[in-house]
């Protein structure tokens, strides 16, 4: 009789496979949720560490660097601190230069996804979040708090600058003279045979209607388009007669 | 003086650091004297660092000097048989003496100090000295090498991840049980923190996927993205050698210039494609670079404002707008005037060749608002003309440089040779 052939052999190879798959599985669940205890283990040492030696951490460089490259990898944000937890344990400066540097990061790391124009209301969730992170009770920041950190960034020039559209504030902080945004639209403009209007931008480049209708408007104030209100479905139309007169 | 061995500067005239290397002592106008302990005349007044591994000694480049011809030299901390200080009321200038094997009963080098720094540059280099970071730290998590039956098989990796996270676990104990035992063990919680997270990310990039897959990406994976893409921006920045106020004096504002341009060299591209930045981006950047060691909005701008008469490779712009950025020196007026006149001569005819503020925004990556207003400059420089028509600003090359006048009165010049093709 011989045996490993047909349907059983098959049968049983699968059976085999089926549970070295499970056993793998099993091991990179134990595994990931070990790194995962570590990883909280880390963050929670190293802020009760903070706390314990607080003073030879600030007197010796040396281990000061090195205890931020952790707070760093660890994903712990040494300036989250709680209008001074953090602050006040390793000497860091005014909580609103804190704050501020907060903020220019929730701005950097949102920019690919905005354009660098984000609300009020976002960005403070946002840095409640991030600051909630380091896994003490927050004390909560306003949005006066925000206002005066970014007053308190005014000798960079300007940088950032708060705007309002309609009832909203928002935080622009890609000055026209580093946005990029200028040049794509003048480049779908040539796609649309010199004719643009905010819902078209819009669908075309992904963006919001504040960033469509802020680049829009930056370069009408320049003179490069001309916006005709009176259209048939009431959308205004840019036109762009360097375009336009191209294509003749 | 054979104890020191010649050293690299950075691009800006700073220490370059090996990789762990950190800056833990500074001070300023140090000199240094021989074993005759006569002061040598190339060695007046520099600057002097210590740091986990070696003691440093420079003077900073001269502005618009090549850096690799500033002196600088350091010392392998290992060499050092003993340090002292000494200080007394009627000798001005407090010192540090330093002893080698070779000569354990003389020192044979001398760093005099003219700043109040020697008592704290004394101690620092004590408590490198003490520690000997140049030895190699040792292995916490071991690996057990060698066969054996009880790690073969399916059953044997399991046991052997189980040890090892066992092993992972007690380090975590051990590293955070004192002060010593945490400084020791750093690299290794680095380094571990460094793995465990990109396997918890590429865990939750294959779980995200298998979301998205079944309904669309949930909101926490989504959330949880941005938090790790927000930390993202904090690796591998970091500044081992911050220059602060109470270490640098009077000199503050400089040594951070330097910095700032070592920074920036190394990380502009990541960030900017145009080579500018706005300095509210580099505030955030910079500061996170330094972790706790902030410096405020103003002594930023007053290092900014310093990198040009330092002569270092970047200079502070700003708009009329109020917008301040940080520029690379290679977009100074001339040379995108230049770059500007080799785009219209690779056009056919430089008579009829021109380029507007779109077609330069789109060669050079800029913004349109950037190449509008050095497009302006190269006009006034007189690299370019302008031509304005219901289409817009076009700008020519300037050929009026080739034309002469003629003046009547004057002898007759013969004609102008047209510019080449």
């Amino acid at each position: 009789m011989r045996r490993n052939v047909g349907v059983a052999r098959a049968v049983r190879a699968r059976k085999e496979r089926d549970a070295y798959q499970g056993k793998g599985a099993e091991l990179n669940r134990a595994n990931l949720e070990h790194f995962q205890t570590q990883m909280a283990a880390f963050k929670r040492e190293l802020e009760n560490f903070a706390v314990k030696h607080k003073k030879q951490i600030n007197k010796d460089p040396e281990f000061r660097n090195k205890f931020q490259n952790m707070c760093s990898k660890v994903g712990v944000d040494p300036l989250a601190s709680n209008k001074g937890f953090w602050a006040e344990v390793l000497g860091v400066g005014s909580f609103f230069y804190e704050l501020g540097v907060q903020i220019i990061h929730v701005c950097l790391a949102t920019r690919d996804a905005n354009g660098g124009i984000i609300q009020f209301e976002d960005l403070l969730q946002y840095l409640r979040r991030i600051r909630q992170r380091a896994g003490r009770e927050t004390q909560q920041i306003s949005e006066e708090d925000v206002q005066r950190a970014i007053a308190s960034l005014e000798p960079l020039g300007n940088g950032l600058r708060t705007v309002k559209v309609g009832p909203r504030q928002m935080l622009v902080s890609v000055p026209m003279e580093l946005s990029p945004d200028h040049t794509t639209v003048l480049e779908a403009a040539q796609t649309h045979a010199g004719v643009l209007s905010i819902p078209v931008v819009q669908r075309d480049l992904g963006w919001s209607q504040e960033r469509a209708a802020r680049v829009l408007d930056a370069l009408q104030a320049q003179g490069m388009t001309w916006v005709d209100k009176q259209t048939k479905d009431g959308v205004p139309a840019y036109e762009f007669p360097s375009i336009q007169l191209n294509l003749m | 003086m054979e104890q020191l061995v010649p050293a690299q500067l950075t691009s800006a005239g700073r220490a370059a650091l090996e990789e762990d290397e950190t800056q833990v002592a500074t001070a300023t106008r140090v000199s240094l004297c021989d074993r005759n302990k006569k002061l040598l005349h190339e060695c007046k007044e520099g600057m002097l660092a210590v740091t986990t591994h070696h003691v440093w000694w420079w003077t900073p480049p001269q502005p618009g000097r090549n850096p690799d011809e500033a002196h600088a030299m350091k010392l392998p901390l290992q060499r050092i048989l003993k340090a002292e200080a000494h200080s007394s009321l009627f000798r001005r200038e407090p010192r540090i003496d330093l002893f080698f094997a070779s000569d354990p009963s003389a020192p044979l080098l001398r760093f005099v100090f003219r700043d109040n720094k020697c008592a704290e540059v004394f101690e620092r280099l004590q408590t490198s000295l003490a520690r000997k970071n140049w030895e190699k730290p040792k292995q916490v998590v071991k690996r057990e090498s060698g066969f054996n039956t009880q790690f073969a098989g399916v059953g044997g990796v399991m046991r052997r991840q189980q040890q090892e996270r066992e092993q992972t676990a007690n380090l975590t104990t051990e590293a955070f049980s004192d002060l010593k035992q945490l400084l020791d063990s750093a690299s290794e919680i680095v380094k571990l923190a460094d793995r465990f997270s990109s396997a918890i990310s590429q865990n939750q990039a294959k779980a995200q996927a298998a979301a998205a897959a079944a309904a669309g990406g949930s909101s926490e994976t989504v959330e949880r993205k941005q938090e790790d893409d927000f930390f993202a921006l904090l690796n591998d920045m970091g500044i081992a050698n911050p220059a602060t106020k109470r270490a640098c004096g009077s000199r503050y504002h400089e040594e951070l210039a330097r910095e700032l341009a070592d920074f920036l060299a190394k990380h502009l591209k990541r960030h900017s494609a145009t080579g500018a930045i706005a300095l509210t981006d580099l505030y955030c950047l910079v500061n996170r670079a330094r972790g706790t060691e902030l410096i405020s909005p103003n002594d930023l701008y007053q290092a900014c404002i310093l990198m040009k008469p330092l002569g270092l490779n970047f200079v502070l712009k700003t708009f009329e707008s109020g917008v301040s950025v940080l520029q690379s020196i290679s977009l100074n007026d001339d040379t995108v005037s230049s770059r500007f006149v080799e785009l219209l001569r690779d056009q056919n005819d430089p008579f009829t060749a021109r380029i507007n503020a779109v077609s330069v925004a789109s060669a050079f990556s800029l913004s349109l608002q950037l190449a509008l207003e050095q497009l302006k400059t190269a006009e006034k420089l007189g690299y370019l003309c302008r031509d304005e028509t219901a289409q817009g600003v076009d700008f020519y090359l300037n050929l009026f440089e080739h034309v002469q006048i003629y003046d009547e009165e004057a002898p007759p010049v013969p004609p102008p040779v047209p510019p080449s093709h």
